[in-house]
């Protein structure tokens, strides 16, 4: 049978199969629209975030209710809404707003309703999610024990993040929140891990250098842009961190884990506040409504972990807030600080000291802690915690006095060198098992006698050496996730070795 | 406060339903002035509007349109009509209209239900269908 054919009798096929039947339908007419959001009549049996469909001269626009009133339906418009008439009529189409989900969105970047904005072609999936959906109860989850490993030293070893945790990143303007988060997403090769990022009210020119940067370190082969940029009406920034999260679901249900960064939820707020301002909600604190708090909450209590029984999947959420002037008591802050489990904090007074990631140590924290981390990681991990908090307590102090003995100079020492490694350059993440080895040989003073300026070239041809030289160290560590006293002795010696290579150390 | 024509219309109605029937030229022609005064003469469609269905409310109409591609025969339109029947209790208040566009088939119109059975939809589910 030739093609044509082929396609005749498909096509007839179809054709007998198509039942001519009449729908009936709910309607409704504008009464008033503006700014994004339409006042309808009518539509008496439409419920709450049910799509609508605005028929305007020369196409179709959608929308969703957001308010039902007494003789009135308040609702969003995602696109064109200039083109919507007052009278225009309105069909409710008795489903909730969904997304297109499946293997086809991943490498693609597309806007909150699954429509492409990368050069690629249209997606076609079998699978439609909807974008609010309760989160799994107590009964589907298991506690977080998996490391998620975001490849940046001073977050694997001293925030260290679990698979199923809601870490929040959140600091200033210009502060290296996004690099943190794209970061980590790069370091998700061969980590099992799909990642989704989250672009709400983001310069699209900021994007387009993500993506660009994703591209380049074949990242984009497991990753997701969902973009609502700044010039989209809020209606879409509004839905975007849902239509994500309900995207990272479908991966979640087949069993696998995903890690999915809002960035950030400030504007998410601000576009919500817009909405429930223009749809007469009272508003309240930083005139924010009543629910900007359930807004976020419902959102990240979506991120998890669950056991075998419901399929063992994951998802990791790395919201990130931006705060004004370092004010982390503002309202939105607050909100989220209390609902994630855990925040990397960002200073802008480390970032401009050069300590970049500028995370501050001392009021970051994860509320899952070592249990998210590789034993091997666990040993080395926990010391430098320690020694870190004590060169924070004396450095303020060691201020003061210039006479210390001698126990506090080399903890002051010690310190700085640590605070040398932690820095880091963006787009550079560092395997755990090399993240070890470098950790190990500070706590273990190997690392004291390199002078402070010099740490950071020592640590990059110290790692090159034990590649070189220790190469069945590292597969130990990678494969068994464990650092023996065997290994602890082997490393020792080829650390100590590089140093006999050294023109500096040797005098 | 500007005043809505919904509550226009909700006043209109209110005093003519209490005033015999022999006031009501004169209430109306009062009404019309008061619209003039208040420069809404504007809003009569949007008046009549509400009026309408605040009307048809209290006397249990409701009023119908059956939208058609071509004019119906009378027998066509007589089924059609006493399925509406069916469909809604209390009185019916026929309006028919020409549409093009439909390409064959009809529309029902009831309160604000839409029943569709035009050729356009069916050929639009067929599109969608074929697609997929």
């Amino acid at each position: 049978m030739t093609n044509k054919d082929y396609i005749i009798t498909q096509l007839k096929e179809q054709i007998q199969d198509f039942k001519n039947e009449s729908t009936e339908k709910n309607f409704g007419k504008v009464i008033e629209v503006g700014d994004g959001i339409a006042k309808i009549s009518g539509l008496s049996q439409v419920v709450m975030s049910e799509m609508l469909e605005f028929k305007t001269e020369t196409e179709s626009i959608f929308g969703v209710v957001l308010n039902l009133e007494e003789d009135s339906v308040g609702a969003i418009i995602f696109g064109n809404y200039e083109k919507i008439k007052e009278g225009d009529e309105v069909i409710a189409l008795q489903r909730i707003l969904e997304v297109p989900v499946g293997e086809e969105v991943v490498g693609r970047v597309l806007d909150p309703l699954g429509k492409v904005l990368d050069s690629g072609k249209a997606i076609k999936t079998k699978n439609y999610y909807p974008i609010e959906k309760i989160a799994p109860g107590v009964i589907a989850r298991q506690p977080v024990d998996q490391p998620v490993q975001t490849g940046i030293k001073a977050v694997d070893a001293m925030i260290p993040i679990g698979r199923g945790q809601r870490e929040l990143i959140i600091g200033d303007r210009q502060i290296g929140k996004t690099a943190i988060a794209i970061d980590a997403i790069i370091n998700q090769k061969g980590q099992n891990m799909k990642c989704i990022y989250v672009a709400i009210g983001q310069k699209e020119s900021k994007i387009a250098n993500i993506v660009a940067k994703l591209k380049e370190t074949k990242a984009m082969d497991y990753t997701t842009v969902i973009l609502a940029g700044a010039s989209d009406p809020s209606s879409m920034l509004y839905i975007a961190p849902y239509a994500g999260c309900a995207m990272a679901e479908y991966f979640l249900d087949k069993g696998e884990d995903v890690l999915i960064i809002y960035d950030d939820l400030s504007k998410h707020a601000v576009a919500y506040r817009e909405i429930s301002l223009l749809l007469k909600r009272p508003p309240g604190r930083e005139a924010y409504p009543g629910d900007v708090f359930y807004l976020h909450s419902r959102l990240l209590e979506r991120a998890c972990r669950l056991n075998e029984k419901n399929g063992g999947g994951s998802i990791t959420a790395l919201p990130i807030i931006e705060t004004q002037a370092g004010d982390v008591s503002a309202y939105i802050p607050t909100n989220v600080i209390s609902i994630t489990d855990g925040q990397i904090y960002l200073e802008p007074d480390l970032f401009y000291q050069g300590v970049r990631p500028a995370i501050n140590a001392g009021l970051s924290v994860s509320r899952v802690g070592s249990a998210a981390q590789i034993k091997a990681m666990k040993k080395v991990a926990g010391k430098m915690r320690l020694e870190a908090a004590q060169y924070r307590e004396l450095a303020a102090f060691a201020q003061f006095g210039s006479d210390l003995d001698k126990e506090t100079q080399t903890k002051l020492e010690r310190g700085k060198r640590l605070i040398e490694i932690l820095k880091q350059d963006q787009y550079e993440p560092v395997p755990v098992a090399e993240q070890v080895v470098i950790f190990f040989a500070l706590i273990s003073g190997l690392i004291d006698d390199v002078p402070v300026e010099k740490v950071s070239e020592f640590e990059n041809s110290l790692l090159e050496f034990v590649r070189d030289n220790g190469q069945s160290i590292l597969n130990n560590i990678e494969q068994t996730g464990e650092l023996t006293e065997e290994d602890e002795n082997n490393l020792k010696t080829v650390i100590n070795n590089f140093k006999d290579t050294l023109d500096y150390l040797i005098n | 406060m500007k005043i809505k024509p919904q509550q226009y219309a909700q006043v209109l109605f209110e005093s003519l339903e209490q005033a015999p029937q022999s006031d009501w030229q004169k209430m109306i022609n009062n009404f019309a002035k008061l619209l003039l005064e208040h420069n809404q003469i504007s809003q009569l469609d949007k008046i009549i509007y509400f009026f309408d269905k605040l009307w048809n409310k209290r006397k249990n109409i409701t009023s119908t349109k059956i939208i058609s591609a071509y004019k119906l025969d009378e027998q066509t339109e007589t089924l059609l009509k006493k399925y509406l029947e069916k469909l809604v209790d209390g009185e019916i208040e026929f309006s028919a209209e020409v549409d093009k566009k439909l390409k064959g088939g009809f529309l029902l119109r009831y309160n604000d239900n839409l029943i569709d059975y035009s050729l356009k939809n069916r050929l639009r589910k067929l599109k969608t269908k074929l697609i997929n």
